[in-house]
């Protein structure tokens, strides 16, 4: 398994936990943010964001505004609160899982 | 220290970019165009010399190999996905409290009125000339005048496209009366005097009816006003 496989299935709660934290982003800051928060590991695609964001738009977890900016328009993503209890959800979800997995993968000590 | 940022022909170039590449909606062209201008003003800060078209190009295969397609194509499904669960949501809000008294009541009413009249068949058929008058008026006044949005020309929107194809789908509830009429004489067995059944078939008309009303003014009311907060400028 690659580990963009291994990212991949966790994309929707960064870019939630992003705008948790940031209370409003736009497509291209999530991208830029993502790539310098894991330094590069993390590789938010293009295509694969903003599926992520118009799905959460439709399941009413994020609401969106626009805003005029250097001659274009900028569209802003905002968590609902809803889109703030997922989070709070899906995170608590990533913390066991994390945890399970260490436990699994850690060195099982010998029983005498 | 100012960056170099786009000017407005090069933002106009990104939209034609879009169109070529097969996005024709404006709603998503927006999205898309910012992000490509963004990325191209983050290259230029590193590299104030690169060429506009060259910049572009980089960006654009950040995208992968199918391009914007796969944006555009999980965007029509969202939004699609986006309003049938309103529809259904509110639709379901009217089982419960406080709009369940609403259903109810117009549930009792139309028992009462199926036991004042002694053919069921009657009331379905008066109720389905009711829907298709209705729907009538709706497409050729109502819709007009209260729902449809008199764009700017030149532009298409995706959300206006699906205000369209709620005028377009209530097409179908014209064709209630041929159903009702072929389906008469089953409501006419004696069955039909049965409470349970003039309950049961009341209740079915009064959950259709709300459907009816969903599909035909809360949506478009929702989608119009959507658009309005969105694309103001865009609106005569």
């Amino acid at each position: 398994m690659t580990k963009k496989s291994l990212y991949q299935g966790h994309l929707t709660t960064i870019v939630l936990k992003l705008l948790a934290d940031n209370d409003e982003m736009y497509g291209y800051q999530i991208t830029r943010m993502v790539k310098e928060l894991s330094s590069g590991e993390v590789q938010l695609t293009e295509g694969a964001l903003y599926p992520i964001l118009h799905k959460l738009e439709a399941n009413g977890l994020v609401e969106v505004r626009h805003e005029k900016t250097n001659n274009r328009t900028r569209k802003y993503y905002k968590l609902t609160q809803s889109g703030h209890h997922e989070t709070t959800h899906l995170l608590k979800e990533m913390q066991d899982f994390l945890k399970q997995m260490e436990v699994l993968i850690s060195p099982i000590p010998k029983l005498k | 220290m100012n960056h170099k940022t786009l000017n407005s022909q090069q933002v106009e170039s990104l939209f034609t970019f879009c169109r070529k590449h097969h996005v024709y909606h404006y709603d998503l062209q927006v999205e898309l165009v910012d992000h490509m201008a963004s990325a191209i003003e983050t290259a230029w800060e590193t590299n104030p010399n690169l060429p506009f078209e060259e910049a572009r190009n980089q960006c654009f295969s950040q995208f992968g190999s199918d391009g914007f397609l796969k944006v555009e194509r999980q965007h029509e499904k969202a939004l699609s996905k986006k309003y049938n669960h309103l529809l259904i949501s509110h639709w379901i809000s009217f089982f419960r409290w406080p709009k369940l008294l609403f259903t109810i009541a117009s549930t009792l009413c139309l028992t009462f009125i199926f036991q004042l009249i002694d053919k069921a068949s009657e009331v379905l058929i008066v109720y389905s000339l009711l829907i298709f008058f209705f729907t009538i008026l709706y497409i050729f006044i109502l819709f007009p005048k209260k729902y449809s949005i008199n764009l700017i020309p030149g532009k298409s929107f995706l959300l206006t496209e699906r205000l369209k194809s709620v005028r377009h789908f209530s097409v179908i509830f014209l064709q209630l009366p041929f159903i009702a009429s072929n389906f008469a004489h089953f409501a006419d067995h004696k069955y039909s005097e049965l409470l349970s059944v003039q309950l049961s078939m009341s209740f079915t008309l009064v959950a259709f009816s709300i459907l009816f009303y969903n599909n035909l003014v809360h949506l478009p009311s929702k989608i119009k006003s959507q658009f309005i907060s969105q694309f103001p400028e865009f609106v005569k």
